[in-house]
């Protein structure tokens, strides 16, 4: 069901939508989302890798600190600009303005509002890790997008965005700088969005957010998110456990980040977008329950795994693949989950419900990064809860979180791959690396597997394990009888 | 006990520790203990087995034409009568499937008192006669190592592949011997129809 934006923010918070249902202001079966226009606007925080990559615990805990006070530079900027969280991935920041028509006014005080957030969170990090290196790019969109609750196992409280004027920043912000990526300190702006034009391929302006702030009305908004950024600083202990924190933060924890995204869903919500509300309702509906997916793939997985939920970007779902045994896990797990993931999708496993009915035609692009086994950092993410706007974020952090976003946004994919990255692919058992070939955009990093590829070495693989002969001892040239267990006592 | 009956008894055990070092050199990394006078009680029944040496430590699992990185930490405990009963196999990877419940441990090959079995000791007794009668002792001691930890191997990774597979049952199409004295009698008829006897 349809409902404003202000009411969709507050149903973000998992207590008043649950207070909302109690209280009988809620129906339980009805989806709440926005069909709404605004600005969006994504922000990339980019740390030297060794510190993402959190070698040691002291670092990770500093990273976690460093997101929160980039977090709440963003909160107190967008206070004061009227911006809204609607998603915390990580190092990505993802915050909108409601507006109904793209005014040159209000698009200047956005940006003036990027360019006192940009200065604030610089100082802020700076604050709190003096001398760290790193850089802050920011893409901003006008258009309409359809707005929902982020749902499932995450614990995050989180608004999940579907269109184009939600995804193109973010696409802009993936993309490399020498392939008309966002270089660092500037903010990108859509003009083809600013100029009444939203459906039209963008076309991007920069503008550099480093210059020193000369505009006095930029200067008065850096002073008012300042003073917010103070009162939200003492609102705020992120990393100690508190009521509000459902998990225990900061955790560190070891497996794979499995990233899956919904390839050609993006065009399925512009024909929705033009259809009407009937469309509308029936692609939030599917959509509601494909954030299920994740629910019903943990079941798929050996009992020596556990899925780690995090919210969705847009269409593509982040979980972490937690490992009992990182080392034995490392032999198989990537292309098992892999399959699983993707078989899916075809109704042939699961709950029973028909996912691919869910997908309509839409195909699933995964990317899975864990890391080596011995190098320190490798393996581990860093996992805590960071609060803004009064509602919780579960992010983390770590190299195979940010291996597995390259993966997943790098180019040259199609729709069913499997992309792993290199160190992982070392890990794997020999046979299973065979449907592996060089990624032919970056193949210093990754392989890439297509899924009847994947699916045929796993049944080889299988075949195999059907087998038993008898063996030769070698130094006697002897035969062995071909191994048969038993049950004695 | 006589003077020759204790050198026999002498000469076994040593023959046991030889096959300990044997299937030592089959490990990653590992190492062989000898306790020739120890004797499990009850209180350890399900965690060691009489015997008079033990190999502990990582068996790579590859076997076959499989190839795997997988290395399982796991034991054998070799028995003095080595030649009729094969070394008692204990791991304790969490991958194994079956151990937690009493009814399911039969169908993935565990015995009561947790050790695997991984071949039929008549079949094992049966090949190392043959081999010792043929080549004499010290083949039979290399080759009993081998065909212990090829054997060994190849039930491990089976367990693993359940594991990765979450199959619950062994599958029909993996080789094995009927469970208790049918297992026998099956092995025994079949001996008999290879040997052409009625």
């Amino acid at each position: 069901m349809q409902i404003p934006f202000g009411q969709l923010i507050a149903f973000a918070s998992r207590r008043t939508f649950q207070e909302a249902i109690a209280n009988r202001r809620w129906e339980v079966g009805e989806v709440p989302y926005s069909d709404v226009r605004g600005y969006h606007l994504y922000s990339d925080l980019g740390l030297r890798l060794a510190i993402s990559a959190a070698e040691s615990d002291e670092a990770a805990y500093r990273n976690l600190q460093i997101l929160q006070a980039y977090v709440s530079a963003a909160e107190s900027a967008g206070e004061v600009t009227g911006m809204t969280f609607l998603e915390v991935q990580g190092r990505r920041l993802h915050l909108f303005r409601e507006a109904a028509s793209a005014d040159d006014e209000l698009a200047e005080e956005v940006r003036r509002g990027c360019r006192a957030f940009y200065e604030l969170a610089r100082r802020k990090i700076l604050d709190v890790a003096p001398g760290t290196e790193f850089t802050i790019r920011m893409a901003l969109d006008y258009g309409r997008a359809i707005l929902l609750r982020s749902v499932g196992d995450d614990v995050s409280e989180s608004i999940v965005s579907l269109g184009n004027a939600a995804n193109r920043p973010a696409k802009k912000l993936a993309r490399d700088v020498d392939r008309s990526g966002v270089p660092a300190g500037y903010l990108a702006i859509n003009e083809t969005a600013f100029g009444q034009d939203e459906n039209q391929p963008p076309v991007w302006r920069l503008v550099d957010l480093t210059a020193p702030i000369v505009s006095r009305k930029t200067d008065d908004l850096l002073g008012e998110s300042m003073v917010a950024f103070s009162a939200i600083e003492n609102r705020a202990r992120p990393f100690e456990p508190n009521p509000h924190n459902p998990v225990n933060a900061p955790r560190k924890r070891r497996g794979f980040m499995f990233r899956a995204d919904l390839d050609g869903f993006s065009s399925r919500v512009s024909d929705a977008m033009s259809s009407g509300a009937d469309a509308i309702s029936s692609l939030v509906a599917d959509f509601q329950v494909l954030m299920s997916y994740p629910v019903a793939f943990k079941d798929t997985l050996p009992d020596g795994v556990s899925v780690v939920a995090f919210p969705w970007a847009g269409d593509c779902a982040n979980l972490l693949l937690e490992c009992d045994d990182y080392a034995v896990e490392r032999t198989y797990l990537p292309n098992r989950a892999a399959i699983n993931w993707h078989d899916q999708g075809r109704g042939l496993a699961g709950n029973g419900t028909d996912w691919r009915s869910r997908m309509r035609g839409s195909k699933w692009l995964v990317a899975i990064a864990g890391g080596e086994q011995v190098e320190k950092e490798h393996g581990f993410i860093l996992t805590g809860n960071v609060l803004a706007s009064g509602r919780t974020f579960h992010v983390g952090s770590g190299w195979s979180w940010q291996r597995s976003l390259d993966a997943e946004q790098s180019t040259g994919t199609r729709p069913e791959d499997t992309v792993i990255h290199n160190e992982d692919y070392g890990g794997l058992d020999e046979p299973l690396r065979r449907p592996y070939s060089e990624h032919a955009a970056q193949p210093a990093l990754f392989k890439i597997a297509p899924f009847d590829r994947l699916v045929k070495a796993q049944r080889d693989h299988d075949d195999k394990g059907r087998v038993s002969v008898p063996a030769t001892v070698p130094s006697l040239g002897i035969k062995v009888n071909s191994p048969r267990p038993y049950v004695s006592h | 006990m006589c003077l020759i009956e204790r050198l026999d008894a002498a000469a076994t055990i040593s023959e046991a520790f030889t096959l300990g070092q044997e299937i030592h050199g089959h490990f990653v990394d590992g190492n062989v203990s000898f306790h020739p006078t120890i004797k499990p009680n009850r209180a350890v029944r399900r965690l060691a087995s009489n015997g008079v040496a033990t190999v502990w430590g990582q068996l790579n699992l590859s076997h076959q034409d499989i190839a795997t990185r997988v290395n399982a930490s796991c034991s054998l405990c070799i028995p003095s009568n080595w030649m009729e009963r094969s070394p008692a196999l204990r791991c304790l990877e969490i991958w194994i499937r079956g151990r937690e419940r009493r009814d399911t441990r039969p169908e993935w090959h565990i015995n009561d008192d947790d050790s695997f079995c991984y071949v039929l000791d008549a079949e094992w007794k049966e090949l190392l006669d043959s081999v010792r009668s043929e080549h004499g002792p010290e083949a039979a001691m290399t080759a009993a190592a081998y065909y212990c930890i090829n054997n060994v191997r190849w039930l491990l990774f089976r367990h693993l592949e359940g594991y990765r597979r979450k199959l619950r049952k062994w599958p029909r199409e993996w080789p094995q011997w009927a469970h208790y004295a049918a297992g026998l009698q099956d092995y025994l008829a079949q001996r008999h129809r290879q040997l052409g006897l009625k």
